[in-house]
């Protein structure tokens, strides 16, 4: 008995033991840039980031926000001002199509779904020339706007798969209880089915307000003047071919990042269930 | 007042008919039961009613209004559902509140109507002390309630019901089946109310419809289904344990019918058996219940030996054999639990003939 | 005979609302698809095949015999002083698949079923998927970070170990960038199939896993004979998503290396932007776009084909 319990104990310590060395491995990166960005750059080439001893300083993340060449606060409103109309307009318009296809059968349904699945699995990289030409003839390159329609129009793909994935789920029998009692379709639609889905609408908020933060490569071919760079552009413009200023460089990143790690830190739970939701059922 | 009439209903879904010619007529203030087992068409039949399907052909009236085509919110209908449907994200007091609201403008309701018809409705259901929460804090018995009071709040024509009671415990159910009738009578709403528990349907009913595969077998009180099966369809899906039935041959001569089983043979009055022919083959349908038995022999006994022995408590049931040494005829039989019986005894058993039914071997219908 | 006509009517208008009710919902998300998505798609198309002689496949075959280090799909030239990598993008993406998949697949089935006996598992994954939550460009230069000679964690390693020609910055140098970088992706990507497995373990029915026990097998039996069948729809999940994921790579690319040096780290949707915005040659930077959708194609088809399936089972 205890020589089975002694084992099982083992077991259990060599497995913690893995999984947090991993864990901790796995963190490194970020601790180290942590470091880096609150330090002196010349201190940390010398004694190395993982000393806790020398100078503190913030001069970094003061440089990296309010330079004027390549300072990632501007870039933060232009970020802002984008990923939050891209994340409302393809979620609402989404999400009517979804019911649609969630609720009622029509002539080529299928085939405007496997569209969508299409859509999904298409690079960015397939859009570009054309929407290069396109956005130009409509006065729309180089405009936040533009980016904005163009980030909306490539969110509805899976926004709608995700919906429609989760309306798939509602039980029917409430939607037909409000029929009985009296709602129209729109009522249902808004007044039930809607305030039903809160849970899919914060796991779609969350991952698509990310992506449009985090997207660089539209950003990177549809914007040309500085004023109107996102905070990706920024800061992937602080970083020298030649020579790098970590020091600099990490208090960009950690800008960068701040505002994805405080969406997932809110909505942990959303982010989480959507990313693993829209590519699995249930 | 309200009537529901159907008129040859007919729905498919692709090639399945799930519903087949079906006519009934529910009268005003009645409690219709529509019984039968899954599938059976009776879950679609009501939701026809409510407006949630529209037939492929046949009629609806509700009085002698025609709403086929009409929408359920223009039918003055209410439905309790299976799993109650409540309005997840509202609290008791708005689910209920929720069908006065959307008429609001068209019954001319101020908030306050609203609020004193919802407390009323909540008091009659006894969950006043619930209003403010959520259907997730509320337990099966209790959602229930609010279901209930979600469709009486508007006092509709007609009160549909799709197996409301299937979620509850064993107990609360019974609580509930008769507590429903209850507030069917006071309110003198009609009623039709779909089951597969043919118990539920027999204590609650004022006239059951019994359905399989797409089609009504027969409509009658519950003692008509029960006494006079017109299908052994009918017999041998409701009764617990079901009716026996033991395949014979009649027959017949002058004005005498003589009823061939293996292990016996009886002589029947003919009077009753209209159409029969010579060497028809019949299916003799007995209850359980109406089988009395005898330890010792008695004049007209059946001679059968006991396979098994269940007791039920107050009652016992007993699988007998009434052929016992030639090919295995099974019946089972409900008796009061007064002697002690053991597997392998031999008992002499005596239906009570006044009380059997007679069915045709080929299509199932009944003789007499 | 008036019923008849009446009833006819009645159909028609329930079919009435219901089709404005359908068209209503679906008009503002075609109308965005239509010109933002589904146009420029076939745009790139039709320009991927426009020459300065009329319509031709001349942009493909440029493209994929195209051999400057800095742009070649398949093979670049100079192939003897640089042994490989560099290979062509397309090889350096098929590369990146081929090492980056069975990795994620493997850590995040493993770290998932591990982390069923672990305490505080939920932190573990916490930190595990951050890798998902950051920004691409910042995961590309954290990577670059994790390999810088004087700051990074991997030289130093091999430093203290002693090796040093590996003690520099590995993405400087052609033989390593390539693989610095599939192996940074795996520390940003393993979060994804960790997330997956765990869901799909935590709605594992456990009496399964209960009844092979009682069965007679072991651990090891378990987790292959009964586990791993059962997770077979989260690990399609992975592999196609973790193959669209590789075949798009681009801004962990662009912002640590930008391909090179000598284009030995490039991939091909680099090769596509270079095109598009360096060599401001649009119809072959379309081709080149044309020939990753079709790639990416491979998995997508195969993805599309499992939720059509997993929808006709529900129905």
């Amino acid at each position: 008995m205890g020589r089975r319990r002694g084992k099982v104990f083992l077991k259990y310590l060599a497995i913690n033991i893995i999984v947090w060395t991993i864990a901790i491995l796995w963190t490194l990166p970020f601790i180290g840039v942590a470091m880096v960005s609150v330090k002196p750059f010349k201190e940390v080439v010398i004694n190395g980031w993982w000393t806790l001893t020398g100078h503190y300083t913030l001069k970094n993340f003061i440089d990296a926000w309010s330079n004027p060449i390549y300072g990632v606060g501007r870039g933060y409103t232009n970020s802002f001002i984008i990923a939050i109309p891209s994340t409302i307009i393809p979620l609402f318009i989404a999400a009517l199509a979804a019911y649609v296809f969630s609720r009622f059968s029509f002539p080529l349904k299928t085939w405007l779904f496997i569209t969508l699945l299409v859509i999904m699995s298409m690079p960015q990289q397939m859009s570009v020339v054309p929407l290069f030409f396109m956005l130009d003839r409509m006065g729309l390159y180089d405009q936040l706007s533009g980016l904005i329609l163009v980030h909306s129009a490539w969110g509805l793909a899976w926004i709608t798969f995700f919906l429609k994935n989760f309306f798939d789920t509602l039980p029917k029998e409430v939607e037909e209880a409000a029929r009985v009692d009296g709602a129209g379709d729109f009522h249902i639609f808004f007044r039930l089915v809607l305030p039903m889905s809160l849970p899919a609408i914060a796991s779609v908020s969350a991952i698509q307000f990310t992506w449009v933060w985090s997207d660089f490569f539209y950003a990177l071919v549809f914007l040309a003047s500085p004023e109107k760079y996102v905070v990706t552009l920024q800061v992937a413009n602080m970083r020298g071919q030649y020579f790098v200023d970590w020091g600099l460089l990490s208090a960009g990143a950690i800008f960068t990042m701040l505002v994805p790690l405080l969406v997932y830190a809110l909505l942990q739970k959303y982010y989480v269930r959507g990313m693993v939701g829209w590519t699995i059922k249930g | 007042m309200a009537r529901v009439l159907l008129e040859n209903i007919v729905k498919r879904f692709g090639r399945v008919v799930a519903v087949d010619h079906v006519n009934v007529e529910v009268r005003d203030k009645e409690f219709m039961i529509l019984l039968g087992p899954s599938g059976c068409g009776k879950t679609t039949t009501l939701r026809i009613v409510a407006g949630l399907e529209f037939p492929d052909e046949g009629r609806v009236y509700i009085d002698d209004r025609d709403v086929t085509d009409l929408e359920p919110k223009d039918r003055d209908v209410a439905m309790v559902f299976q799993n109650y449907a409540l309005y997840p994200h509202m609290t008791v007091y708005q689910n209920i509140a929720f069908p006065l609201m959307i008429r609001r403008k068209k019954l001319g309701l101020t908030k306050a109507d609203i609020k004193k018809k919802v407390l009323e409705v909540a008091k009659m259901l006894k969950i006043e002390d619930l209003l403010d929460r959520k259907p997730g804090q509320l337990s099966g018995g209790q959602q229930q309630r609010v279901a209930l009071a979600r469709t009486l709040v508007r006092r509709p024509k007609v009160w549909l019901m799709d197996e409301p009671l299937s979620n509850l415990d064993a107990l609360l159910r019974l609580e509930m089946r008769a507590e429903l009738k209850r507030l069917q009578k006071t309110l003198g709403i009609t009623t039709i109310y779909v089951t597969h528990d043919q118990a539920e349907a027999l204590s609650m009913a004022d006239r059951i419809a019994v359905m399989n595969k797409g089609r009504i077998i027969q409509v009658g009180s519950p003692d008509d289904v029960y006494l006079r099966p017109s299908h052994v369809f009918v017999g041998t899906f409701i009764g617990s344990p079901p009716m026996n039935t033991i395949k014979c041959v009649i027959a017949k001569s002058n004005n005498e019918y003589i009823l061939q089983c293996s292990g016996f043979q009886r002589k029947i009055p003919g009077g009753e058996l209209a159409g029969v022919r010579d060497q028809q083959e019949i299916l003799l349908g007995i209850r359980p219940e109406f089988i009395d038995v005898y330890k010792e022999p008695v004049p007209g006994g059946i001679k059968a030996k006991i396979l098994v022995v269940e007791p039920q408590g107050s009652e016992v049931i007993l699988n007998v054999d009434i052929n016992p040494g030639g090919e295995e005829t099974l019946l089972k039989i409900k008796t009061k639990y007064t002697a002690k019986y053991r597997t392998g005894e031999t008992i002499y058993i005596k239906p009570d003939w006044t009380k059997i039914s007679i069915f045709d071997y080929k299509t199932g219908k009944s003789l007499a | 005979m008036f019923r008849g006509l009446w009833r006819r009517s009645g159909k028609k208008r329930r079919g009435r609302s219901k089709k404005a009710i359908i068209i209503t919902f679906l008009l503002p998300e075609l109308i965005l698809l239509i010109t933002f998505v589904l146009t420029p798609i076939v745009g790139t198309f039709v320009i991927s095949f426009q020459t300065e002689n009329g319509y031709g496949p001349d942009n493909y075959y440029k493209v994929i015999t195209e051999t400057s280090p800095d742009k070649a799909l398949v093979l670049p030239k100079n192939i003897e002083s640089l042994r490989p990598p560099p290979w062509g993008a397309l090889i350096h993406n098929i590369v990146w698949v081929l090492i980056h998949l069975p990795l994620v697949v493997f850590l995040g089935l493993a770290l998932a079923y591990l982390l069923h006996e672990v305490k505080g598992s939920s932190i573990v994954k916490t930190i595990i998927f951050l890798g998902m939550v950051i920004p691409m460009i910042v995961g590309g230069l954290l990577i670059r970070f994790m390999y810088d000679g004087t700051l990074g964690v991997v030289p130093l390693l091999f430093k203290t170990l002693g090796i040093n020609s590996l003690a520099k910055t590995w993405t400087n140098y052609p033989q390593t960038a390539l693989i610095s970088l599939i192996l940074g992706s795996v520390w940003l990507w393993t979060g994804f199939s960790l997330t997956v497995y765990s869901a799909a373990f935590e709605s594992l029915p456990k009496s399964y896993i209960e009844a092979a026990k009682i069965d007679g097998a072991s651990g090891l039996q378990i987790f292959f004979k009964i586990v791993i069948p059962l997770l077979k729809h989260a690990t399609i999940v992975v592999v196609v998503m973790t193959m669209l994921w590789d075949l798009k790579i681009f801004d962990i690319v662009y912002v640590s290396t930008l391909g090179g040096p000598g284009g030995s780290s490039n991939v091909m949707a680099l090769v596509m932007y270079l095109y598009f915005a360096r060599a401001l040659d649009y119809g072959r930077s379309a081709a080149t776009a044309v020939i990753l959708a079709l790639i990416t194609l491979i998995p997508g088809a195969w993805f599309i084909k499992q939720v059509m399936k997993s929808g006709k089972e529900k129905r």
